[in-house]
């Protein structure tokens, strides 16, 4: 499982893969594989991040690495009757055409093995509320990099409890001039900075 | 080499060569052919349209090269800005620079508390009328986004604050088209009539695309407006290098540079020959906060090589200095306030913008203002150079001191101290002592105190009661048409 982790957080995408291979092969569970394994690496990742040893280039490439593992264990675990981590909802607000934090949440979330709806930029709140209803999502997370914007994120909110579904999810947000306290002032449950605390913010939940 | 040799040498800072240049724009025209941009603007895509670039989908345009070089060909070289009064006074040609404040923090140091707190209207009177005393600040915009209005009309509640406080060049934003045209009436209403403004424009509007290629509605909107208004307008082509843009500085470049040519295209197309400014700076993404930093070594490069381009081209351009990616008005600002102020007139951008910001331009400070504009009297005297003649030569003098006199109580020395020196107001050059007997003050308790008083006893030319009630009519009906939502 150390050399899973290592695999995976040197960037050695083909020996990654040859050893989960060989893991599955010997009769190793993919859970296991997925937590011992895959986790661990991903979280040593972002312990380093935090020490300022690796930068968000290179998170977000050990993040597609990861997602890369995935593919091939998740039918697997389906098979074994595991149960998925989570779905998370995204998109950027109605008016709002910047989407790279949004794409940099995405990426982490699939790091740590969530799956993401993403419904891209330009979003209204119809859109939200119908995804809401129809995706069995737990979380619901919006973008939006302009103060303009920004305020349109507490109309998908309401339109969300309009439509009785806010006790069903949970909304996170963000944005470059999003904080804590307007997250808490448009009824948002969480906030998050950047992608790295917003993933431990799902985790949290989840 | 002649008798009587006179001439003034001044600093100035070069990158690129012809060749260089000539290759950055050869770059940017094939990337404008190949890749081409998204205009989410149907007037704006049909003017593309009919200019001969080819298109797709609605919203995305290939620009062929010919059509790039009518528009440089087209775009004025130069842009006179006059003040409140109509008093011509920045000459945006060249190298010739001018300094201004920023716009729209969210949050101010209060100057009494020290404390950081909320942005509320008076705070963009008070920088207004801070930047209207200090000599070294040249226009003004607002140093805060008032969170005591009703949102959607700060812009508006703005620019009477500003125009009222100050009868210095404004630079303002917009929410949106409407914004700018209740902005564009209250400014016709300063000026006397629009013909007024259009021949002496007090005000410049700031606006911007989205990189890599991505012109929004309504950054477009306003852009075509101001065009057809002759509203002088810049419109900001950065790009986040790593981000929004290659990774390798010269990518990010030219693709902002593509980006701006872009912009240049679809304003003169509206209205050939509107006023138009420009940047195409480069800033490296922090890639551990994932933040956008308001200074860098990287942009330092890419300022002048915008400021290269742009006379390459014959266009006026904008700069940014004084801000500090600090939370306070630390040692990290003193750094960046010095660099970024030496570099911009090094580089010789014509607008250059953000004094007095702090955190990345989500605070601002008159304390900061104060400070900058001391760098900016300080970097002056630099870029003034040096005279060259036989009278400042003085070898007649050099003769009649002798190998051991002294020049302290020469006439030459009476006569030409004050106009060859620089005098700090704020940097402290006292003995320790004397330091301690003033009271031992830092440079940011004296900024502090010469801001207070400044407040208290500055005086700004007031504007005409019409005018004042022309401008709240329009501040009154948006305010109406914002209730009936």
């Amino acid at each position: 499982m150390r050399q899973i982790s290592l695999a995976l957080q040197e960037r050695r995408y083909s020996d990654l893969m040859r050893l989960i291979e060989a893991a599955l092969t010997e009769g190793i569970g993919p859970d296991a594989i997925l937590k011992e394994g895959l986790i661990r690496g991903m979280e040593e990742v972002g312990e380093k991040f935090k020490e300022g040893e690796l930068y968000i280039p290179e998170v977000l490439a050990i993040a597609k690495g990861m997602k890369q593992a995935m593919d091939i264990l998740n039918p697997k675990l389906i098979q074994s009757g595991f149960k998925a981590t989570g779905k998370i909802i995204l998109g950027t607000v109605k008016g709002d055409l910047h989407d790279i934090g949004k794409n940099i949440v995405k990426m982490m979330l699939e790091g740590a093995g969530f799956v993401v709806d993403d419904l891209g930029i330009d979003v209204p709140a119809e859109r939200f509320v119908e995804a809401v209803r129809t995706n069995n999502a737990q979380v619901l997370g919006m973008s939006a990099l302009l103060t303009t914007t920004m305020n349109y994120m507490r109309e998908v909110i309401e339109a969300v409890t309009e439509a009785g579904l806010r006790g069903n999810i949970k909304v996170i947000v963000g944005g470059a001039p999003v904080t804590q306290k307007i997250a808490e002032q448009i009824g948002a449950d969480g906030y998050a900075p950047d992608a790295i605390l917003a993933v431990e913010k799902v985790k949290e939940w989840l | 080499m002649r008798k009587d040799y006179f001439v003034r040498v001044q600093p100035h800072l070069t990158l690129l060569d012809e060749e260089q240049k000539y290759e950055i724009h050869m770059a940017s025209l094939e990337i404008l052919e190949r890749t081409g941009i998204l205009v989410h603007y149907d007037e704006a895509f049909n003017l593309l349209r009919k200019a001969g670039c080819y298109t797709r989908n609605g919203n995305r345009v290939f620009i062929p090269g010919p059509v790039v070089e009518e528009a440089i060909q087209s775009v004025p070289e130069r842009i006179t800005i006059s003040n409140r009064k109509g008093e011509r006074c920045l000459y945006l040609e060249g190298r010739k620079s001018y300094f201004g404040t920023g716009s729209d923090t969210p949050n101010v140091i209060d100057i009494h508390t020290g404390k950081r707190r909320k942005a509320i209207l008076d705070d963009v009177r008070d920088a207004a009328k801070v930047s209207d005393y200090l000599e070294n600040i040249d226009f003004v915009m607002s140093m805060g986004l008032a969170d005591d209005v009703p949102p959607k009309l700060s812009d508006r509640y703005q620019f009477e604050a500003m125009v009222s406080n100050t009868i210095k060049p404004i630079m303002f934003t917009a929410w949106d088209r409407e914004g700018l045209e209740d902005i564009y009436w209250m400014a016709v209403a300063v000026a006397g009539s629009e013909e007024n403004l259009r021949r002496n424009p007090f005000l410049i509007h700031y606006s911007e695309p989205i990189a890599p290629f991505i012109h929004p509605k309504d950054s477009l909107q306003k852009l075509l407006f101001c065009a057809e208004k002759g509203i002088p307008v810049e419109y900001h082509c950065i790009s986040i290098a790593g981000a929004t843009a290659p990774a390798t500085l010269a990518g990010s470049f030219v693709q902002a540079n593509a980006r701006m040519l872009s912009s240049i295209v679809i304003h003169q197309l509206k209205q050939k020959g509107a006023p138009l400014i420009v940047q195409s700076p480069v800033i490296y993404l922090d890639m551990k906060t994932s933040l956008m930093p308001y200074f860098g070594p990287e942009w330092c490069l890419s300022t002048l090589m915008s400021k290269e381009m742009a006379l390459y081209y014959g266009v006026p351009t904008f700069g940014k200095a004084g801000a500090t990616d600090a939370k306070v008005l630390d040692q990290q600002s003193g750094i960046e306030i010095g660099m970024s102020i030496l570099t911009e007139s090094l580089v010789g951008n014509n607008l250059i913008h953000d004094i007095g910001y702090l955190e990345a331009g989500l605070t601002s400070s008159l304390a900061a203002i104060a400070i900058c504009d001391e760098v900016i009297s300080h970097v002056k005297r630099f870029m003034k150079g040096i005279d060259i003649s036989p009278e400042h030569i003085a070898i007649e003098l050099i003769d009649k001191v002798g190998p051991d006199g002294n020049y302290i109580t020469m006439e030459h020395t009476l006569q030409n101290f004050r106009k060859e020196a620089w005098f700090p107001k704020l940097l402290d050059r006292n003995r320790y002592d004397n330091w301690i007997a003033l009271g031992s003050k830092t440079m940011l308790e004296k900024a502090n105190e010469l801001m207070r008083k400044i407040l208290t006893s500055h005086e700004v030319t007031p504007l005409l009661t019409e005018v004042k009630k022309e401008m709240e009519a329009i501040l009154q009906k948006a305010k109406e048409k914002e209730s009936k939502g």
